[in-house]
Order: structure tokens, then C-alpha cells, then sequence
């Protein structure tokens, strides 16, 4: 037997790499020198730019309102306390998962936690009114995952303390009607900026799924009244874009009610439309997981003497909705990016905080605006976070990939 | 065969409660019921609100007349059409963009796509950092990046434009393209099209049928098409015609506009039941011409200039001899004229290192108190020998820069200086965000039709105006139109403004990065296997790619791509963010400007499920035309 | 058992008197759309006998097994499963369902669950037995198929062979009177068939009432008490296992052997 021996050309280590990948012939020797030259260039001039002609300071002095818009600044502990309550619960929920998913969730911890830290210090360093509430936050959130990994077995109850974190969380930046000091009505007109952007994703998500799964049933119905309504309640709002969507419920959901147009406040208005919108899209999606599931696994259950509801329940649904997370995550990101155009019902949410802070008479004297320092934050902001959860979407279709079984 | 007959015997009757059948019968009643009444109770509200409210609830109002400004339209519109014609203008700007944007964004996403599965490993890279971060991002927030925060604020001025090949120009009002139109003889052409267009048909229905006969592969249409070109090609000189007989121009060069028409009455001017005549080709020529401006600290590309002159854009071609000239030398002592774009932009200055030509900083007026330019300086840009030839617009117009003649100069110096042609725009475009809800109704592209001087008003003495030439020239079937900027606007060509340029940038980026993901998963899903197969075969690269992958890939590429298209369109909506008036934005105005909510929503909702079920057929037609013959 | 049979129609498959008949089909009739896949189909079955159905693919005998768990609907006839008879009444569908167990060319077991899960679930759910009694009957099953240590793994770590042997196990611990068979050895590898099958005739021996289509002739001709050989949705011949493969009657039967044996 021959000795093995090395290849004639050097096939591994730096030089073959680069030969490789980015000198492998004239023209993709070209192409790499074009690239890097025009990165250096754009990266230079973008640099200098921020460095030292951007005008920041716009951005700087109006963060509160990017942050929660016209939310009383005496209140703030509120939405700090709500921060803090989710940062223990996903801390609680990354602390106690199990390998597999856990990894991913604590993945999105440590993420969200490193960015609480930041806010901490620029809090302690800066933010004199919401100091203790940031650190606060950042204390919350270890306590949540100490205890987390102290206690795994509170993984079952975790669950109920997320659903029942939402009606918490609305109470607290809601108040108490009536009251006086500290838990007064903050009215839903003065909620704004990223906090806003924050629920109506999270309250879009959560409502439009329970509403997303009935109506994939019954679009899947043998029933032809059922499944003809739901096929045609999909298929119209997904042929419209959201925007006329926000534009109808701004004007219809007062006429459909027959109240006064100010009587039910922008809020409401957008949380219609957006998760009708997201219902329907959820109802493709889930409809999509039920057609995965193949058609023994009914037949099976039938046969085993499951009622036709215990069968859709026990057996179908589970493995329907499993195979579908990842586009539900797809779809909360879609969602979390299209509440951008919540100013069509008159919102003040992130991104319409950026055109009230461009018309400030501070902002229109700097030349030429500020637009280009404020759209380069918000894009920077929307990316991160939906890159994000993308990121986390694509470890988790891995995951169940592999766990699926 | 047995007879077919009921034999299950003894029949037990069945409690309703536990029959299958009836059940689900059941089942759908009270969900249509409950529907129904649902319904019929919001129907109810809503008659009775809309009662209240006294909103108009039916379609009548769309006859009558809107009085809404449009920036921009691909037909014939003014204030004073009606509702129903703004909606048509919507609509195909809707479809103006969505067209343009399919075909960019598919050639994007087709370049980032390929990309992604380069060799190199920084192309790769690029392409990927491209596609997170585009994706990544809101549409809305590229989109008002693009229009507020680039387009903007970052070209120059439409008083200094960039002038691009073919005689194109960019600024921050947007894009001017040449483009060819059809002339008055474009109808004696049309004849020779139709023929060229039947016989293609018909010749390539014989070579289709020669090639399946003779059993070799081929292509069928090279050789129609070539002889639909010989035959549009031979017909286009045979249908050029004389301008029509009494065609005349109208040209009133106080106001610098005129008009290309035939004179039915013979009186020599333009009445109104005279035919126009769109896009024709005008000759104008001006002796000597003098135009005015003041110099002026502006704003531009987030920079400020000072001193600066800007006089309507004009070609070295076009003109003998030109120069710019204080129209006060007395008072200019020891300042000089430095060209940025001859003759039509420069700024003025003054030497003080006498190094003979301006230096950085000179345009600074030291002496001021604020230490600014040597604003407000009147300078006049004397020209010999201009010559443009123009093209008329749809509605017959022509502009030129508004030349004054020696006589209304020496008049005007006596009184004070009136604003002069070009200059003082320094505004941006008007912002639609008034940080409530209620955005204003201000639809007009940023582009100012009608901006600069030019005063309407002429005493009968009034002094001689420049003799300016206008002639109106004989064309072929097909005009071109290149654009030029006589004030501060676009005139002729193809003009794109800074909000469609905007939106389509949008679109096509951000559809372009899904695109991008879809070519590449569709070329990596053809297996391997089939390249090797179609290899050992003996296929060439070519063959192999043309014959064997590309089918494949594109059956799996095309239906996600036709659903992104439909995204795209769809998407178009936002264009109200960046105050482009598309179907959706027409119709929230129109909504919001009569009232009409009801009738506006019908509209608004129905057009979208039209393109919606449009784009569906096709994807079915798609699918089944694609569909792989499958066990 | 005498066998008539004439070419153009079905031939009555019953069961031989003196059993106590457990399953009754009469002039069964059902369409798919215009096809009529099942004509005149009458079948009965005595209690611990086992039917074996045969027959070319499309042929109708997995949509006859259906139709007895309607699984499948039939448009005309009679089925009567242990004295029960099968109607529009979503009580004795329910009931039928409870008695009959069935095993599935494709095992259909639930992914997302356990194999102690999965046969559990039905008992529990359906049966409302605790679940430490549906556990021992569990337990006590999986034993008899072989498989007692896979308890707690999830279908997708176990071979096709411990697959299919879970799903009978799963049926067998409804306690069904009868245990229908649809082709329950056509998925599996040719070398863990056999462990299949051993189940099978053990479970045969042991008088559990059994119809199963399939292709194995093998098993046909060891432990079945009739065989039936469909063709074109009727039943062409019925016989017992020797006078079927030795003798058959018809022409299209032995059409079918020739090509198959």
C-alpha cells in the first residue's frame, strides 16, 4: 500500500483560501478588487459623515419620545416596571428551558439583556428621570434567570405568567380609572414611539393567532358554508395591502359601530386592522402546517375512536402548529415592521416619532435636515431587532428540524 | 349487476342530535346565521351612522369636478377634471411604477441572486449583507430614507441640474429621460405596423410548422422579427408627412411659453377649438438674448453656497457666444465671475489674493457683517446665436428660458430688480408629515411647474421683446424628446420626479432582496445530478444551463416570483409617505375631500382584489403550464 | 365450502354457519365520484376467523376495510359491526370505531408522541380508563409484540418493522372485537417483514378476529380461514386458503396467482 501523501498544490491553509475564494480566475479577481475598493470607499465617507458632519443631536435630545413619545415623564416608571416584568419572565424561561430550544431562547436573553445593559449604563451616565428604573430592568432580569436556572420545574407555570403578563402589563401603562397619582389614566392617544411599536406587534401576534388557526380550520372544513366564508374573508384581506386596511378600520370601525369617531381611540382602530390582516396570513401559514400533516395521522386517530375534535386537537393541530413556528416568526417580524404604517390611523408610533422630531423648528434649521441621521437610527433599530428574531427563526426550523422525529 | 337499491334493511330512525349528515347541516346554519346576523346588525349601524353624518353613500359624486393637483400623470389631466379621471391618473401611476418596478427588480434580484452563489467569497458576502439588511428593514423607513433623506436633500438643485449621456438631466426634482413619442404623422404609420404585426404572426405559425416538419430544433422567430423590422423600417420614411397645412406657432417670449397648433381660422393666434399639436418638433432661434438672476446664499446637497448665479440650463451647442456680466458693473467693482458650469452656474468673487482666478473662500464677502456671500448681485448671462430645437409636451407647449432684450433691460433698471428666471428655490418639497393624522392635502410633487418669474402682466408700451425665430418642423412617425430646463422645471423627455424615483428605488430594492433568495434557492434546488447527467450526455455548459437547469429552476422560481410581484404592486401603496399620488393615495384624498368613505373603500378595496386575482390567474395558468407530469 | 361464481358478478363471501357472525356487509355499493369502486360487496365474518382479502391494486379491498370503520363512506348497503349497525349516527360510528382496530399500510403513528403516548392516548381518551391501567394494558401488549424496552421513545427512532408492531400494539390495547389489516407489510423492508408477521399469526392463533388485505400469500395460506380475491371492486372467488391456491375456479384468479406466485 501507498503512503498517503500531500497534494501537489497546496490545497489547505491561508494562501489556498484566498485563491480559492476570492482569486479564483481574472474576472472573480476583478470583481473582488472592485468590491473592496468600493466597500473602503463607502465605508470611509460614511464614517467621516457620521464622524463629523452628521447632526446628531436631534436624535439625542428627543429620545424620550422615540422611546414612548408623549408617555408623562413623572409615569415612566411604568413602562420600565413592564420592561422589567418581561425581562425576569423570558430570563425565568431561558434559565429554566431545556437544551435545544432553551439554547435559542437563551440565545434571545442574553441579546435583549446585553441591550438593557447599555441602556442601564447611558441611564445611569445621562437619563437622571429613569436611572432606578433601568437598573431596575437590568436586576430583574438576572433575579428572573437565576431563578430560572434554580428552579427548572417552574417551566409549566412560566406559561400561564406569560399569558397572564399581558393584561398586567396593559393595566400598569394603562392605570386605573379614576385614580389619582401614580397609577393614573395615561389615554392610549399619549402612548407612541417604540413602546407602542412594541405592543401593537406583541398584541397583533398574540390575538391574530388563536383568529389565524380557526379560520385555517375552517378553511379546511368540509363544511362548504364554513369553508367558503373563510376562504373568502382570507382571500380578500390578503388581496389588499395593510395600509387601505388601517385607512378602512380608521373610517369604518366608527361607522360599523355606529359611534363617534373619537370615541374609540387609534389604537383600537389600528389593533383591528392589523390583526384581521395578520389573521389571515396566519390562517395561510397554519393552513400550510395542517397540509403537512399527513392524512393517516387523522385517519389513525379516527380509527382509534377519537372524536373528529379530539383527533384535530390531540393529534393534528400539535404537529401542524410545530411545523409552522418558524413562519409565525416570519410573520411577527412582517408584523413588528408593517406597525409602521400605523400613522395612516394616527399614531404616533417609532417611526412617525422620526417625522414629528424632522418638522421640530431645531431639526429644520440644521441644512438640509436631519432625515438622514433619523432614517439611518430607525432603520438601524427596526433591523436589529427583526434580524434578531429572523436569526433565532432560522436556529429554531433547525431545531424542530432535527426534533420533529 | 345487482340493481342499485336502497338495501340497508330496517331503517332505525336517528335522534338529529347524532346524525352526521344533519350535524354538519346544522353546523353551517347557525355559523350563517350567526354570520348573517353579525352582519346585518353592523349594516345596520352603519346606515344609520352614515344617515346621521350625512356622507354620501353612492357613486354620483364621482363626475364632478375634483380640483385636486397632481404632480404627475401619464395622460391629460388638470384641476378641473373630475374625480373619476384623478382615480384613472392614480391607477396608472399605480401601474406605472409596478411595471417599471417588476422589471428592475427582477434584473436585481436575479443579479444578488446569481451572486449569492459566486465563486468569490466577497461577492457572496455583499450579496448576503445586501439581503439582511434590506429585508430586515420596514419598507416605509427605506422608503422615506430614500425620498426625505437622499433624493431630497442630496442632488442639486433643479437650478443646477447634472446634466447625465443622452442630453438626460438629475436633480432633486427627479430624473429627465429622452424618450420617443408619436408624432402627427405617426397615424399614417400605423398601417405598416398593423401589416409588420400580421405577418409575424403568420410567418411564424409557417416556420413553427417547417421546424416541427423538418424535426430539428430552432427558433422560430428571428426570421419574422427580422422581416417586421425591414418592414416597420421601409414603411417609417414612406409614412413621414408635411406638417399639416396652416400649422402655425403661437410664441410669446415675455412669458417664454408658446404653442404648436393648425390655424382653422386664420387669424394667426391660438383659439380654443384650434387642434394642438402634441409633440411636435419645434425650431427656436434667438439672435441675442439677455437672462437675468441675483446671486444667492443657498442650501444645497446639505452644503451651503454662497454668491452663487444660476441661469436656466443651456448646452455649449446651442448657443455662438455667451457670458455672464454684471448688470451693475459700478457697483461689482473688484469682483469677478467664476464659472461651475459654463455659462449656466457659477458664483461670483472677488481676487483677493489676485491669483487671477477664484480661489476657495473668496466668495466670501468679508466686509458684511455676517460674513456671508456676495448675495443679491444682479448678473445678466448674454447670449449671440441661441438655437434649441424642442419638442412640443401632450398638450402642444413648448418652453424656452425667458431671454430679455436689451430694451426691457435698460426699462427694468429703473425700477427695482424683479425675481429673475432660475435661483431662489431653496425650499424643500413640501413635507406631508404634520405630526398629527391628519396629513394635509398636498399632492403636488415637489417639482414646481410654474415656478421662477416671467411677470404675466405687459403694458401695450412695453419695450420690444427679444426677436426670437420659432418654426415648426416636418418629423417622422416618431419624435424624439430630450429634455431641457428653460426655468425651473422639467420640459419634454421623460420625467421622472424625485417621489417616483424614490418609491421605485424602494420597491425594487427591497424586492429585489427576496427575489434574490428565491433564484438562488430555485437554481440550488435542481440537483446536481441532472447537471452530471446532461454533462455525460454530452450537453455543452450552454446546452446544459439552457436545456436542463434553467427549466427546472424557473418552474420552481416563477410562482413565489409571480407572488412577489403582486407584493410589489401591492406595496406601492406606501407611496403616500413620500407624497407620490398612486391609486391608494388618490382615493384616501378623494375620501377624505368629499366624504364619500363608503363608496371610496368599494373602490380602493375592489381595485386591489382585481390585481390580486389577476396576478392568481396567472400563477394558476403558471402552475399548470409548469407543472411537472408527476405520478 | 362450495364456491359459485360467475364472471359478471360479486360473489357472496359468507361466513360459514354455526360461527357467531361479527361482521355483517350486505350488497355494499360505494362510488368515488363516478367511479364505482365497491359493487354488490356482501361479507361476513365469524368471530375469531381471519379473512384474508387479496387482490390487484385498485381493486377495492383497502376501501372495503374502510367502509367498516367508516373511514371511508359507502352510498348503499348494510354494515354491521358485532350486532351494531353502521348508520349516519355519530353514536354507533363512535361505537364501531371503539370495537374495530386498525393497522395501516403507513403505521400512522403520532410523531409528536411516545410510543407509551401513543398507544395510551385512545384508552385513556376514549376507553376513560386511569392512566396506570392504560399503562399496564400497554405495557402488557407492547411485551406481546416484542418491543417492550421502546416504551419511551418517540416512532421516528424505531425501524419501520418496531413501527408497525407498536401501531398493532396500539390497536390491541383498545381491545377491539376485530382488527382490520390494510396492507400492513407493504411499507416495510423485505427483512423486517418477517417480524411483522410473526406477530400476526400469533395473534391469529389466539382467536382475534382478523381481516387483512394483503399481498403476502405466505400468511394467506398459513393462518387464514377463508381467503377472498377481489377484482374491479367485486368479489371475484372466495375459498379456503388450500382450494384457492390449488384450485382456483375463475379465470381472473388465476390470472392473478400466475403473475404473483
Amino acid at each position: 500500500m501507498t503512503e498517503a501523501r500531500r497534494p501537489p498544490v497546496a490545497q489547505t491553509g491561508v494562501g489556498a483560501w484566498l485563491r480559492r475564494n476570492l482569486f479564483g480566475s481574472v474576472l472573480s479577481s476583478a470583481a473582488t478588487l472592485l468590491l473592496v475598493a468600493a466597500a473602503v470607499y463607502v465605508l470611509w465617507n460614511l464614517l467621516s459623515w457620521m464622524i463629523f458632519s452628521a447632526s446628531w443631536q436631534q436624535l439625542w435630545n428627543n429620545l424620550k419620545l422615540f422611546a414612548v413619545y408623549r408617555y408623562p415623564a413623572d409615569v415612566l416608571w411604568r413602562p420600565l416596571s413592564v420592561t422589567a416584568m418581561f425581562m425576569a419572565l423570558l430570563g425565568a424561561t431561558a434559565g429554566a428551558a431545556k437544551e435545544g430550544t432553551g439554547r435559542i431562547v437563551r440565545g434571545v436573553f442574553l441579546q435583549l439583556f446585553a441591550l438593557v445593559l447599555v441602556l442601564t449604563v447611558l441611564a445611569l451616565l445621562y437619563w437622571e428621570g429613569v436611572r432606578w428604573g433601568w437598573l431596575a430592568v437590568s436586576v430583574s432580569a438576572v433575579l428572573g434567570y437565576a431563578l430560572g436556572l434554580l428552579q427548572p420545574r417552574i417551566l409549566v407555570g412560566l406559561l400561564w405568567a406569560w399569558l397572564a403578563a399581558l393584561p398586567v402589563a396593559f393595566f400598569l401603562l394603562f392605570g386605573l380609572p379614576g385614580s389619582r397619582g401614580p397609577l393614573r389614566v395615561v389615554p392610549t392617544r399619549d402612548w407612541g414611539g417604540f413602546m407602542l411599536t412594541l405592543i401593537l406587534s406583541v398584541v397583533g401576534i398574540t390575538v391574530s393567532f388563536p383568529l389565524g388557526v380557526a379560520l385555517a380550520l375552517g378553511r379546511r372544513s368540509r363544511l362548504p358554508a364554513i369553508k367558503y366564508v373563510c376562504i373568502a374573508f382570507i382571500e380578500v384581506v390578503r388581496g389588499a395591502p395593510l395600509i387601505t386596511w388601517l385607512y378602512i378600520a380608521s373610517l369604518m370601525v366608527p361607522l360599523l359601530l355606529n359611534i363617534d369617531a373619537d370615541r374609540i381611540s387609534a389604537l383600537n382602530k389600528a389593533l383591528v386592522a392589523l390583526t384581521l390582516f395578520s389573521a389571515a396570513y396566519m390562517a395561510e401559514n397554519v393552513r400550510g402546517g395542517l397540509q403537512a400533516v399527513a392524512k393517516g395521522q387523522g385517519e389513525a386517530a379516527r380509527a382509534l375512536g377519537l372524536s373528529a375534535w379530539q383527533s384535530m386537537r390531540l393529534i393534528v393541530l400539535p404537529q401542524a402548529l410545530r411545523a409552522v413556528i418558524p413562519a409565525i416568526v416570519g410573520l411577527s417580524i412582517g408584523l413588528f415592521k408593517d406597525t409602521s404604517l400605523v400613522l395612516i390611523v394616527g399614531l404616533q408610533d417609532f417611526f412617525q416619532v422620526h417625522n414629528i422630531v424632522a418638522q421640530q423648528p431645531a431639526a429644520l434649521q440644521v441644512q438640509g435636515g436631519v432625515r438622514l441621521e433619523l432614517s439611518l437610527f430607525l432603520a438601524l433599530v427596526y433591523w436589529y431587532f427583526a434580524f434578531r428574531m429572523s436569526r433565532a427563526s432560522r436556529q429554531l426550523e433547525a431545531e424542530l428540524g432535527v426534533g420533529t422525529r | 349487476m345487482a340493481t342499485r337499491m336502497r338495501a340497508r334493511g330496517p331503517q332505525e330512525r336517528i335522534p338529529f342530535y347524532r346524525n352526521v349528515k344533519l350535524l354538519g347541516v346544522l353546523a353551517q346554519l347557525i355559523f350563517l346565521g350567526a354570520l348573517l346576523t353579525g352582519i346585518l346588525v353592523l349594516y345596520l349601524n352603519v346606515t344609520s351612522a352614515l344617515e346621521r353624518s350625512r356622507i354620501p353613500a353612492n357613486f354620483a359624486f364621482l363626475g364632478s369636478r375634483a380640483g385636486i393637483p397632481i404632480g404627475e400623470s401619464l395622460i391629460r389631466y388638470s384641476t378641473s377634471d373630475t374625480y373619476a379621471r384623478a382615480i384613472l391618473v392614480g391607477i396608472l401611476n399605480t401601474l406605472r411604477v409596478a411595471l417599471v418596478g417588476v422589471v428592475l427588480a427582477t434584473l436585481l434580484g436575479i443579479l444578488v441572486g446569481v451572486m449569492r452563489l459566486s465563486k468569490n467569497w466577497l461577492l457572496r458576502q455583499v450579496a448576503l449583507v445586501y439581503i439582511e439588511t434590506i429585508r430586515n428593514t420596514p419598507l416605509a423607513v427605506q422608503l422615506v430614507f430614500w425620498f426625505y433623506a437622499v433624493l431630497v436633500p442630496l442632488p442639486p438643485l433643479i437650478s443646477n441640474p447634472v446634466e447625465l449621456p443622452l442630453g438626460s438631466y438629475f436633480s432633486q426634482v427627479g430624473l429627465a429621460l429622452p424618450w420617443l413619442y408619436p408624432s402627427y404623422s405617426f397615424s399614417a404609420w400605423l398601417p405598416w405596423l398593423g401589416v409588420a404585426l400580421a405577418l409575424f404572426v403568420a410567418l411564424y405559425l409557417v416556420r413553427r410548422r417547417q421546424l416541427r416538419r423538418s424535426e430539428r430544433p430552432g427558433v422560430a422567430w428571428l426570421l419574422p422579427l427580422v422581416v417586421v423590422a425591414v418592414v416597420a423600417g421601409v414603411g417609417y420614411p414612406l409614412s413621414s408627412r408635411a406638417l399639416p397645412p396652416g400649422t402655425v406657432t403661437d410664441f410669446s417670449s415675455d412669458r417664454g411659453r408658446g404653442s404648436v397648433f393648425v390655424d382653422a381660422n386664420g387669424d394667426g393666434a391660438h383659439s380654443g377649438d384650434e387642434r394642438a399639436l402634441p409633440y411636435a418638433r419645434v425650431r427656436t432661434q434667438v439672435p441675442e438674448g439677455t437672462l437675468v438672476d441675483n446671486t444667492e446664499n443657498i442650501v444645497e446637497s446639505r452644503r451651503r453656497v454662497q454668491s452663487t448665479f444660476r441661469f436656466p440650463a443651456l448646452k455649449e451647442r446651442e448657443f455662438a457666444q455667451a457670458e455672464v456680466t454684471f448688470a451693475n458693473p459700478d457697483a461689482a467693482q473688484g469682483l469677478s465671475v467664476h464659472y461651475l458650469n459654463f455659462p449656466s452656474s457659477g458664483l461670483v468673487y472677488r481676487d483677493r489674493n489676485d491669483s487671477g482666478a477664484y480661489d476657495e473662500g473668496e466668495e466670501r464677502n468679508l466686509e458684511s457683517e455676517t460674513q456671508g456671500g456676495f448675495n443679491g448681485v444682479p448678473v445678466h448671462l448674454t447670449v449671440r446665436d441661441f438655437e434649441r430645437t424642442v419638442t412640443t409636451d401632450r398638450t402642444g407647449q413648448f418652453r424656452l428660458p425667458l431671454f430679455q432684450s436689451e430694451a426691457q433691460l435698460t426699462e427694468a433698471a429703473a425700477p427695482a430688480e424683479e425675481g429673475a428666471a432660475g435661483g431662489g428655490d431653496t425650499t424643500s418639497p413640501a413635507d406631508l408629515f404634520g405630526g398629527g393624522d391628519e396629513e394635509e392635502e398636498d399632492t403636488t410633487s415637489p417639482a414646481d411647474l410654474f415656478g421662477g418669474g416671467g411677470s404675466e402682466d405687459e403694458a401695450a408700451d412695453e419695450p420690444a421683446p427679444v426677436d426670437a425665430t420659432v418654426t415648426p418642423l416636418a418629423s417622422g412617425p416618431l419624435v424624439a424628446s430630450f429634455p431641457t430646463v428653460p426655468l425651473t422645471s422639467y420640459e419634454g423627455g421623460v420625467q421622472l420626479s424625485a417621489p417616483f424615483l424614490a418609491l421605485l428605488l424602494g420597491l425594487v430594492i427591497y424586492t429585489a432582496s427576496f427575489i434574490a433568495e428565491i433564484v438562488r434557492g430555485g437554481i440550488q434546488a435542481v440537483n446536481k445530478g441532472q447537471r452530471e447527467a446532461s454533462k455525460s450526455l454530452g450537453l455543452s455548459d450552454g446546452q446544459t444551463f439552457r436545456l436542463v437547469i434553467f427549466p427546472q429552476a424557473l418552474r420552481i422560481i416563477l410562482p413565489p416570483l409571480i407572488s412577489q410581484y403582486l407584493n410589489l404592486t401591492k406595496n406601492s401603496s406606501l407611496a403616500l409617505l413620500i407624497t407620490f399620488v398612486d391609486f391608494f393615495a388618490i382615493g384616501r384624498i378623494v375620501g377624505n375631500q368629499t366624504g364619500a368613505t363608503v363608496p371610496i373603500i368599494v373602490i380602493i378595496i375592489g381595485g386591489y382584489l382585481l390585481v390580486s386575482f389577476t396576478f392568481s390567474f396567472i400563477l394558476n395558468v403558471v402552475n399548470a403550464r409548469f407543472a411537472l407530469v408527476e405520478r | 365450502m362450495t364456491v359459485t361464481a360467475t364472471a359478471s358478478t360479486s360473489v357472496r363471501a359468507d361466513a360459514p354457519h354455526g360461527g357467531q357472525k361479527i361482521i355483517e356487509i350486505e350488497d355494499l355499493n360505494k362510488w368515488f365520484g363516478e367511479f364505482h369502486v365497491l359493487r354488490d360487496i356482501t361479507l361476513s365474518v365469524n368471530k375469531a376467523e381471519v379473512v384474508v382479502v387479496i387482490g390487484p391494486s385498485g381493486s377495492g379491498k383497502s376501501t372495503l376495510i374502510r367502509c367498516i370503520n367508516r373511514l371511508e363512506e359507502h352510498q348503499q348497503g348494510r354494515i354491521v359491526v358485532d350486532g351494531v349497525q353502521l348508520t349516519d349516527d355519530v353514536k354507533k360510528i363512535d361505537q364501531i370505531r371503539r370495537e374495530t382496530g386498525m393497522v395501516f399500510q403507513q403505521f400512522n403513528l403520532f410523531p409528536h408522541l411516545t410510543v407509551m403516548e401513543n398507544i395510551t392516548l385512545a384508552p385513556i381518551r376514549v376507553r376513560r380508563w386511569k392512566r396506570s391501567k392504560a399503562e399496564e394494558r400497554a405495557r402488557y401488549f407492547l411485551e406481546k409484540v416484542g418491543i417492550p424496552e421502546q416504551a419511551n421513545k418517540y416512532p421516528g427512532q424505531l425501524s419501520g418493522g418496531q413501527q408497525q408492531r407498536v401501531a398493532i400494539a396500539r390497536a390491541l390495547t383498545m381491545e377491539p372485537k376485530v382488527m382490520l389489516f390494510d396492507e400492513p407489510t407493504s411499507a416495510l423492508d423485505p427483512e423486517v417483514i418477517g417480524e411483522v408477521l410473526e406477530v400476526m399469526v400469533n395473534l391469529a392463533r389466539e382467536g382475534i378476529t382478523m381481516i387483512v388485505v394483503t399481498h403476502e400469500m405466505g400468511f394467506a395460506r398459513e393462518v387464514g380461514d377463508r381467503v377472498v380475491f377481489m377484482d374491479r371492486g367485486q368479489i371475484v372467488e372466495v375459498g379456503t386458503p388450500e382450494h384457492f391456491f390449488t384450485n382456483p375456479q375463475e379465470e381472473r384468479t388465476k390470472s392473478f396467482l400466475s403473475k404473483i406466485l
